[in-house]
C-alpha cells in the first residue's frame, strides 16, 4: 500500500498490475450490497477507506432466521464462494468490531455477545479504522494492539495527540466497543412491508417468477391490509446466485392492497425484464411507498362512484406498467398564447387536471396541431390578406372561404433559440373547394418585420430582406 | 350469450342512433388529413355521448406525426374537457389493440377510439367481443391504404364537406360539415348522410341539403343529380 509503481516493479519484476478503477469498484460494491439485502433490509456500504471497501449488514435480531450466527456466516461464505466473490466475514456486537474482525481477525471471526473487548484486544491498531499517520504515531509509542490501547487511561489517550487525531482515536475505540452509537446509512431505505421466499432450486425463467409472484402477492396484500396501508410503489427483487440483485419496480395511481391487482400490474410491467442471469434463489416483494388506504369516496362532481374510480385507477396502472407512465396522459393548459406552447401533457397517473379557468372566447381551433408547423407556398390576393391558393404536401388547394387574421405576437421575452428572430403570426382559417379546412399562418408583417440585420465576419451590419413566410399549423375536420 | 343489436325501427338512422344501438366494433375511414380529423371528431363524439366517463383515444406516434397532435383548444370545442379525454400514445400497433381491449374490459371508460393501420381479423374480433360485452362504443380510425377484412359491424367513410355560409360573415367557413357514408353494415342498408356540427348541443345533426329542401324521409339524402 502506498508504494510507487516503479519501486514495486523494481522489487518484484514479475508483478502483474492493473490500473485502479474506483468507479467500477463502487458499482460492484453497490450491486453486492443490493444482493446482501437478502439477509437484512439494512445494508450499508463502507467505501470511506479505498482498498478496504466492505459491506456492513445490520443483523440485529435477525441471525436466528438463518439458524444462528455460525450458520449465517457459513451460508454467506458458501453463496459468495459459489459466485466466486472472495470475502472475509465477521459478526460482532458493533459495526466497528465486525469491521476489525473481518479484516484483521485470525481464526475466530464471531465475537459472542458481550465479549467484544476480548475479541478486539489481540488485533493490531489499524483495525480501529484510523488514518495511516495516526497508526504510525501509535506504533512509535509502542502501542501495537488494541489491547495496549485499552490498558491505558482513557482521559490521557485523547490528550497525547494533537488536534483531531486524539478525538478520532477515542471515538473509534468507543464505536468499536459500542459505547458510542454508530448509525449505518442503508443503500436503500428499508421497506416496511416486504415478503420473502427462498427456493431450493434457483428459478431461471419468467414463468417461474410468475408462480413465485402469485405466491408472494397475497402475503404482502394481507400485511398491508392489516396496517391499513396500500402500496403506491412496488418492487420485486430477485437475488441471483452470482451475487447480484435484480429489481422490477412499478408505480400505482391509487394505493392498493388487492393481491390480484398487485400481481397483475407487475406482470404487465413485464417479468421478462428481470435479469435472472443463472437463476435467482430468493425473491422479495416489497411496498417501497405506501399510503393510508382510505375508503374511496364518491366523486359526486364527475358522477363517478367509488367502484368507477377504482376501475379507472386499475386500468391506468395496467396501461402505465406496460406502455410506460408517460404514454398515457391528459392534456392540460399552459400559460401561453402560442398554440404549440399552450398545452402540456399530464401523466394520467397524477389524476385528471384541475378545471382550468375558461379562456375568453377564442376563435375556432383545429383538432389536430402540426408540431412543428410545415412550410406552405401560398399566394395571397393582397400582401396582408388571406391566401388565395396554397400548396401543402405537394397538393395545391384553392381557397373558397377564409376567416382572419387572428394576430398572435411573438413571445419576445423568451430567449430566441433560432438565429432568426421570432415574428408576429397572422392566423387564417381557410376552406378549400372540397370543404377541407386548414389553419394557416403568415409569419412576419410586411413593412415592419420583413428585414433583418445580419453581421458578417468583419462585424459590418447589413440589412437583408426576410420576407414573411407561410406555415401550415393545424387541421380542422 | 349476447343480446343482438336492438333492431331499430325502419326510420332509425345509424348516424344518430342512441348509445344502446351502437354495440360492437365500428370503423371510420378518413380520406386525407382533414378526413381523418373528421373521422376522429365523429368517433370521439360518438364514444363520449350520453356518458360522463372518460373516453380513451389511442394512436401510434407515427400517426400523430403525420396527421398532427391532439390539440386541446380544438378538442374542447367538441365538448371534451381536459379530464374527459384519456390519451394514449404508443410505438407499435399491437400495443394499441391491447390497450383498447384493456380499457373496454375495465368498464371505466365511456368508449374507446384508436387510430390503427393493420388489424388482424382475430384482433378485431376480440375487440368486437369486448365492446359488446361491456356495451361501450369502440371505433377504429383507419387509413385508406389498408382496406383489409376486419370484424367491424359498421364501416363509415368520412370526408369533409363544404360548409354552409357563416351566419355573420359571408367569407368565413361555417360550422364543420362531414359527409358520412355507411359502406358496410350488418343488417342495415348502406346510406350517405351530410352532418353538421352543432356548437350548442355538442353533437352532429343532419344538415339540410344545398337546396335546403329539408330532410329526406327516413333520414337518407337522395344523391343529387
Amino acid at each position: 500500500m502506498g508504494q510507487a509503481h516503479a519501486d514495486a516493479r523494481a522489487a518484484s519484476p514479475g508483478l502483474v498490475t492493473a490500473p485502479a478503477e474506483p468507479e467500477r469498484d463502487a458499482e460492484a460494491l453497490k450491486a453486492l450490497a443490493l444482493w446482501a439485502e437478502r439477509y437484512s433490509p439494512c445494508v450499508a456500504m463502507d467505501a470511506a477507506s479505498p482498498g478496504r471497501e466492505g459491506l456492513l449488514i445490520d443483523m440485529t435480531g435477525g441471525a436466528h432466521l438463518f439458524g444462528g450466527e455460525v450458520a449465517l456466516l457459513t451460508d454467506m461464505t458458501r453463496r459468495l464462494a459459489e459466485a466466486s466473490i472472495p470475502a472475509r466475514l465477521a459478526t460482532a456486537d458493533t459495526a466497528g468490531a465486525a469491521w476489525a474482525l473481518a479484516r484483521f481477525g485470525r481464526q475466530r471471526r464471531i465475537a459472542p455477545p458481550g465479549k467484544t473487548r476480548e475479541a478486539l484486544a489481540p488485533l493490531p491498531v489499524p483495525a480501529l479504522r484510523l488514518a495511516p499517520e495516526d497508526v504510525r504515531l501509535l506504533t512509535r509509542f509502542g502501542l501495537r494492539t488494541i489491547g495496549d490501547l485499552l490498558a491505558l487511561p482513557r482521559a490521557g489517550l485523547a490528550r497525547r495527540f494533537r488536534g483531531e487525531a486524539g478525538l478520532t482515536l477515542v471515538r473509534r475505540l468507543d464505536q468499536a466497543l459500542g459505547v458510542e452509537p454508530e448509525i449505518l446509512e442503508a443503500v436503500r431505505p428499508p421497506p416496511a412491508w416486504r415478503v420473502w421466499r427462498n427456493f431450493l432450486e434457483p428459478v431461471i425463467d419468467a414463468a417461474g417468477v410468475e408462480t413465485v409472484l402469485n405466491d408472494l402477492a397475497p402475503s404482502l396484500a394481507e400485511m398491508l391490509e392489516r396496517d391499513g396501508q396500500g402500496a403506491r410503489r412496488l418492487a420485486l427483487t430477485g437475488f441471483r446466485v452470482d451475487g447480484r440483485a435484480t429489481t422490477l419496480t412499478v408505480s400505482l395511481s391509487l394505493p392498493s392492497a388487492r393481491a390480484g391487482h398487485l400481481a397483475k400490474v407487475l406482470k404487465e410491467r413485464g417479468l421478462e425484464h428481470l435479469d435472472l442471469g443463472f437463476g435467482v434463489d430468493a425473491m422479495m416483494l416489497s411496498a417501497e411507498v405506501a399510503e393510508p388506504l382510505n375508503a374511496v369516496q364518491s366523486d359526486l362532481d364527475r358522477g363517478l362512484d367509488g367502484d368507477q374510480a377504482l376501475a379507472l385507477a386499475g386500468l391506468l396502472d395496467r396501461l402505465g406498467a406496460r406502455l410506460g407512465e408517460a404514454a398515457v396522459y391528459h392534456l392540460e393548459g399552459r400559460q401561453s398564447w402560442l398554440p404549440e406552447r399552450s398545452q402540456g401533457r399530464r401523466p394520467a397517473g397524477e389524476g385528471a387536471p384541475p378545471p382550468a379557468p375558461e379562456a375568453p372566447g377564442l376563435p375556432e381551433r383545429p383538432l389536430l396541431l402540426l408540431d412543428p408547423p410545415e412550410p406552405v407556398t401560398a399566394l395571397a390576393g393582397l400582401p396582408d390578406g388571406p391566401p388565395a391558393r396554397f400548396t401543402w404536401r405537394r397538393v395545391t388547394h384553392r381557397v373558397v372561404r377564409a376567416e382572419g387574421p387572428e394576430r398572435l405576437s411573438a413571445e419576445w421575452w423568451r430567449p430566441a433559440r433560432r438565429a432568426k428572430p421570432a415574428r408576429t403570426r397572422d392566423y387564417y382559417r381557410v376552406e378549400d373547394g372540397e370543404g377541407r379546412r386548414y389553419w394557416l399562418f403568415r409569419e412576419g408583417l410586411y413593412g415592419r418585420e420583413d428585414q433583418i440585420e445580419q453581421r458578417d465576419e468583419g462585424g459590418v451590419a447589413e440589412v437583408v430582406s426576410f420576407p414573411p413566410e407561410w406555415w401550415m399549423h393545424g387541421v380542422f375536420a | 350469450m349476447f343480446s343482438p343489436a336492438p333492431s331499430n325501427g325502419p326510420d332509425a338512422n345509424p348516424v344518430t342512433t342512441p348509445r344502446a344501438g351502437r354495440l360492437g366494433l365500428e370503423e371510420a375511414w378518413g380520406e386525407g388529413v382533414t378526413g381523418r380529423a373528421g373521422a376522429m371528431a365523429f368517433a370521439l363524439t360518438r364514444a363520449a355521448q350520453d356518458d360522463p366517463r372518460p373516453v380513451v383515444m389511442a394512436a401510434p406516434a407515427a400517426w400523430l406525426r403525420e396527421n398532427g397532435r391532439w390539440f386541446r383548444d380544438g378538442l374542447k370545442g367538441l365538448g371534451l374537457a381536459d379530464g374527459r379525454l384519456l390519451l394514449i400514445e404508443t410505438r407499435k400497433d399491437g400495443e394499441i389493440l391491447w390497450a383498447l381491449e384493456e380499457a373496454l374490459k375495465s368498464r371505466a371508460v365511456a368508449g374507446a377510439v384508436a387510430a390503427v393501420d393493420a388489424v388482424s381479423l382475430l384482433a378485431s374480433r376480440r375487440l368486437d367481443l369486448a365492446a359488446r360485452e361491456t356495451a361501450a362504443p369502440c371505433l377504429l380510425l383507419r387509413t385508406a391504404a389498408a382496406r383489409d377484412i376486419s370484424a367491424a359491424r359498421r364501416r363509415w367513410a368520412v370526408r369533409s364537406a363544404p360548409s354552409a355560409a357563416h351566419p355573420f360573415d359571408d367569407q368565413a367557413p361555417g360550422a364543420m360539415r362531414l359527409s358520412l357514408a355507411l359502406t358496410r353494415s350488418r343488417g342495415e342498408p348502406p346510406g350517405e348522410w351530410l352532418v353538421e356540427w352543432d356548437d350548442e348541443t355538442h353533437r352532429f345533426r343532419l344538415a339540410a341539403g344545398l337546396a335546403d329542401h329539408g330532410l329526406v324521409p327516413r333520414g337518407r339524402t337522395v344523391a343529387a343529380a
